[in-house]
């Protein structure tokens, strides 16, 4: 079949209705679990998977496509609104998403998004008709040691987002490492830190990324929003600065910066080894190195929205490459795809693109159109959506901390997961409070088993030998020049008053902290010593740079005399007229009392009495509208269950009656 | 109507709401079955499991809902564990697969499962196929004897996820004849093949179902060549030509007949047919709790003899696990059994074989 006509019958089948409707019913699917946190594209597509048995190929095709082309679409709602990453590769647009939000513009930054989301989308989709012909070759060139490189690349150019202070940047990603570490040990299986396990399988697997995300940056800001305001939007008008069409010419502005981070998302998307749950940083990260006004990152410009939802859409481009060509899926929601095909009697490999252009052209220009309709959908709803900013939080809380322990749960559908939430959350409100930057150890947390792998990999095929490979001395040198960027480039602190959070005086809660980490690190070490040689050299090297970052800063912690931005207590910042004093542990003791209610009558009845408790003591509500709050999240979780298939934790109360709701929805 | 009619009436209808209603226990109408797969989605078992599911619901008395449950998890250890706490009332069957047994024999303390304690309903044999880089290790598929002593002489590298996993077998089997490449940990399934393409990794296998579907369009192009099967090891403990991958190429046993001249015996060998029983005639299985009642039990082997009368299903599996012979009930219980059940010797010899290969 030549080009011409592979083109044309494919714009053929791409607009007969049939087609239209399937992929139209597909995005609607995929805007939906997109929203919901801690769902995505693996959820959505196993929703269809069972129906698609039978079904027309080309229906199916349609709907498959258009569900896993949105997710990263709708996920922006609640990264923006709600500080929440809707998945995993929408981490770093809450960054300046949700305090734009907090500014009142939250319609600005979700049309931002969604013309970004849109123009990556389409972006991924044209480079691709042309990329797929010379794919083959350069997929084949990255091996063990080049995708090393790709990582270590990664990780220099998300050294921008390390924040005032280095060294606490650089410990924070280390910490990631050291999150990573805990559970087997990717080449022997044996367990670290297996003590932790308490017999109870949880640390069988490393702990799950979509935890660590929403421990690290919805749990906090959950709570420091509880603490601080009684709205989302300080200012409770949306319009005033600018609706839906201020993002519209705020992405025509800034539409270079949009297109270098569909490239980077297109690159990243197609290339084994990184995946999509870095992309956006990676594209953050890059908006913060190549822009001016660096300082106004993180406080709600609308280029921190852009750059990563410009590629995290570009991406999905991109892994359609291996998946098709190589019948290798590059994520979980791509091995599913490719079940899906499997099902519907498309084989991929190589062959696709000589014998059935047509069809990877049906695909990859559905990932386009897709991408049309999921961000028209999603700016004609965003003012209405936006809405949610304006009500007061304390009503909104209590579902959010539901949701995100709910989504946690999806993680493993263990037990363990609720509590490790509330432990990794924990430790990322204490992070926040003392200026220990949370997308490092993120980014640090995603990037080490490829560091660990990609090492010994590397240095197991090739020895030394694999700095003689081309490829390899073009990243080195792009990473050098990385890495120049960064401390060249750097954003530097403004000011440090003495009485101030960055101030040197009342520092023994900093302490007490940077004692907790060091304690933690020396537990890792003492571990690793009796362990196989496989398991224990990565965590002995990941403690021994742990101690040498640590050290100078306790030094400057322990004996600094001035202001600096080594300390720093947000306790100590001015807190502004809020209404409520309560403290952040105050507010973790009411999750404890939730996790505690789920552990004796259960996920739905905890959290339902939890949210029961909360509007009515908190948000001061009638008894009838705690009730009506409370009565509503467990029908949600019902409906939920229902057709997703899904279980809730159990309580102890129920290994003796059945109390839980499950009986309603699972017969 | 008298307030006495109400309560009369109203007394009847809650006696026949209260009557035992006379149906059979092994009927599911209204009620959820669910499949459990330890491991992932999109990887062989889950789409195994999967395959099951649209025709348990169609064929289960009582059309019940059927769903498939994800529960990965530390090579399937998790997931098992779980299903070991679920009553056998026939609502929860397992999705067993090779590593399910692999972490039973190797997997220490966080075993918590017994798959001879299950109720294997069926058994489905899946071969294994090995494959080498054409340009790097010298075979040209000229015989048995010719492609081990190209393989004996060559530099070769092979990918593991680490050393208790499924690809024990092959490091067995490899040993058996004489060469033993250097591995690679750390890589799952899909990395292997990647590596492979890239030349990183010059030796690998492959379940039938996948090397019918990919590797067979490598060997086309020239890149790969095939090497050896793993045969089948038969419910009665015997093991036989691999019915799919058997023409094409040979069985280990053969390879090391054509080599050395007589049949594989000793310790080695015996260790060696556990692990054919494990990953080619136990490669997928699907089970249900030991508490099941005989009801529970027949009315599911009945239920699945059934799906293998329908042409739909017959059609879909017709390109991998059709190919290989399926059993059901007790023979297929057999099958797993053979696998677990190491002879005390043969575990005696395996750990000092892990400990001379791979070190402490």
């Amino acid at each position: 079949m030549s080009i011409e006509e592979a083109v044309l019958t494919a714009f053929t089948r791409l607009f007969t209705l049939g087609h239209l409707i399937a992929l139209c019913g597909g995005v609607f699917l995929g805007l939906v679990v997109g929203i919901l946190p801690g769902l995505g594209g693996v959820a959505g597509l196993s929703l269809i998977l069972p129906f698609l048995f039978g079904a027309d190929p080309s229906i199916a095709l349609a709907m498959m496509i258009g569900l896993q082309s949105v997710t990263a679409t709708s996920d922006t709602f609640p990264s923006v609104l709600m500080g929440i990453p809707g998945t995993s590769s929408s981490q770093a647009t809450v960054m300046d998403g949700f305090p734009m939000s907090k500014k009142g513009e939250a319609a600005r930054a979700l049309s931002a998004a969604f013309i970004s989301s849109m123009y990556g989308g389409i972006f991924g989709a044209l480079v691709l008709s042309v990329a797929v012909f010379y794919a083959i070759p350069l997929i084949l060139a990255m091996g063990f040691s080049e995708q090393l490189m790709l990582i270590v690349l990664a990780l220099t150019m998300i050294g921008m987002l390390t924040g005032d202070n280095a060294w606490k940047g650089l410990f924070a990603c280390v910490m990631g490492f050291m999150v990573k570490i805990i559970g087997p040990a990717p080449m022997t299986a044996e367990l670290r830190l297996d003590f932790l396990d308490l017999d109870t399988g949880y640390f069988l697997d490393n702990v799950k990324l979509v935890i660590v995300g929403l421990g690290m940056f919805a749990m906090p800001e959950i709570i420091d929003l509880l603490r601080r305001s009684q709205t989302i939007s300080k200012s409770g008008d949306l319009r005033a600065q600018g609706g839906w069409v201020q993002g519209v010419k705020d992405w025509a502005q800034n539409w270079w910066l949009s297109t270098r981070c569909c490239v980077i998302g297109c690159i990243v998307g197609a290339m084994p080894g990184l995946g999509g749950s870095v992309v956006d940083w990676i594209a953050y990260g890059h908006a913060i190195q190549t822009t001016d006004r660096k300082d106004d990152y993180g406080t709600g410009d609308v280029r921190g929205v852009i750059a990563p939802e410009s590629a995290n859409n570009a991406k999905e481009g991109g892994a359609l490459v291996p998946t098709l060509l190589f019948g290798i899926p590059g994520s979980g929601s791509m091995a599913i795809l490719i079940g899906g095909f499997v099902l519907i009697g498309i084989e991929p490999g190589v062959e696709m693109v000589t014998e059935q252009l047509d069809l990877v052209y049906v695909m990859i220009w559905s990932v386009a159109l897709a991408n049309v309709f999921g961000a028209g959908f999603c700016v004609f709803f965003a003012n209405q959506i936006a809405l949610l900013t304006t009500i007061r939080y304390s009503l909104i809380a209590p579902f959010m901390m539901g949701l995100i322990y709910f989504a946690a749960f999806q993680a493993t559908r263990h037990w363990g997961d609720l509590l490790m939430l509330f432990i990794v959350g924990t430790l990322g409100v204490y992070m926040k409070r003392f200026g220990w930057p949370r997308p490092a150890l993120l980014i640090g947390f995603v990037l080490s088993k490829q560091v660990e792998q990609g090492v010994y990999e590397t240095y197991t095929v090739y020895g030394f030998s694999f700095f003689e490979r081309p490829i390899v001395i073009v990243m080195v040198i792009l990473i050098l020049l990385s890495v120049f960027a960064c401390i060249k480039y750097k954003p530097r602190p403004v000011s440090l008053a003495e009485d101030g959070p960055h101030t040197h005086k009342n520092k023994a809660p900093q302490l007490v902290f940077y004692g907790v980490l060091v304690a933690w690190v020396a537990m890792m070490f003492v571990n690793s010593l009796y362990k196989e040689d496989l398991t224990r050299f990565y965590p002995q090297f990941v403690t021994f740079l742990a101690l040498l970052l640590l050290l100078p800063l306790g030094l400057q912690i322990g004996f600094g005399k001035k202001p600096a931005t080594h300390f720093f207590d947000s306790e100590l910042e001015d807190f502004g007229d809020h209404e409520d004093k309560r403290t952040n542990e105050y507010h973790l003791l009411w999750l404890v009392g939730m996790l505690a209610l789920c552990a004796v009558f259960g996920f739905e009845i905890g959290v339902a009495v939890y949210i029961y408790l909360f509007t009515k003591l908190k948000a001061e509500r009638t008894h009838l509208g705690a009730l009506i709050c409370a009565l509503s999240f467990t029908i949600f979780l019902g409906v939920l269950a229902y057709y997703l298939t899904l279980e809730y934790p159990k309580g102890l109360l129920q290994n003796f009656v059945n109390i839980g709701l499950d009986r309603l929805w699972r017969g | 109507m008298s307030l006495r009619k109400i309560m009369a009436a109203a007394a009847l209808g809650g006696g026949l709401a209260m009557a035992p209603i006379a149906v059979s226990a092994a009927d599911f109408s209204g009620k959820t079955v669910t499949i459990i797969v330890p491991f992932k989605e999109g990887g062989g078992a889950s789409r195994y499991g999967r395959t099951w599911q649209p025709f348990l619901q169609q064929y289960l008395p009582g059309n019940p809902k059927v769903v498939v449950l994800n529960k990965p998890g530390g090579s399937s250890i998790l997931g098992a564990n779980y299903f070991q706490k679920q009553k056998g009332d026939g609502l929860t069957i397992l999705t067993v697969s090779t590593s399910t047994l692999t972490s039973f024999l190797f997997g220490g303390n966080k075993v918590k499962y017994n798959p001879n304690s299950w109720k294997v309903v069926v058994a489905n044999p899946l071969g294994t196929a090995f494959y080498a880089r054409s340009d790097q290790t010298g075979i040209k598929n000229k015989g048995a004897k010719a492609d081990v002593m190209a393989l004996r002489k060559a530099n070769l590298v092979f990918g593991a996820k680490n050393k208790t996993s499924a690809e024990l077998r092959a490091f067995l089997a490899f040993d058996l004849l004489g060469y033993f490449p250097k591995p690679v940990f750390g890589l799952s399934t899909g990395k292997q093949r990647k590596a492979i393409l890239r030349g990183e990794l010059n030796i690998n296998y492959d379940s039938a179902a996948k090397y019918n579907k990919s590797v067979t369009k490598w060997i086309k192009k020239g890149t790969v060549t095939p090497l050896m099967n793993l045969g089948l090891l038969l419910p009665s403990g015997k093991v036989v030509k691999d019915p799919y991958l058997g023409d094409e190429t040979p069985s280990v046993a053969e390879a090391y007949e054509a080599v050395n001249g007589k049949k594989p015996s000793g310790v080695h060998w015996e260790v060696m047919k556990n692990f054919i029983a494990m990953g080619v005639s136990a490669s997928k299985s699907m089970a249900l709790p030991g508490d099941a009642s005989k009801d529970v039990y027949d009315t599911y082997v009945a239920t699945f003899k059934k799906i293998y009368k329908d042409p739909k299903f017959l059609d879909f599996i017709k390109k991998d696990m059709g190919k290989y012979p399926h059993s059901f009930g007790g023979d297929a219980q057999n099958i797993i059994k053979f696998a677990t059940s190491m002879s005390p010797e043969g575990k005696k010899w395996m750990d000092a074989w892990l400990i001379k290969k791979f070190g402490k």
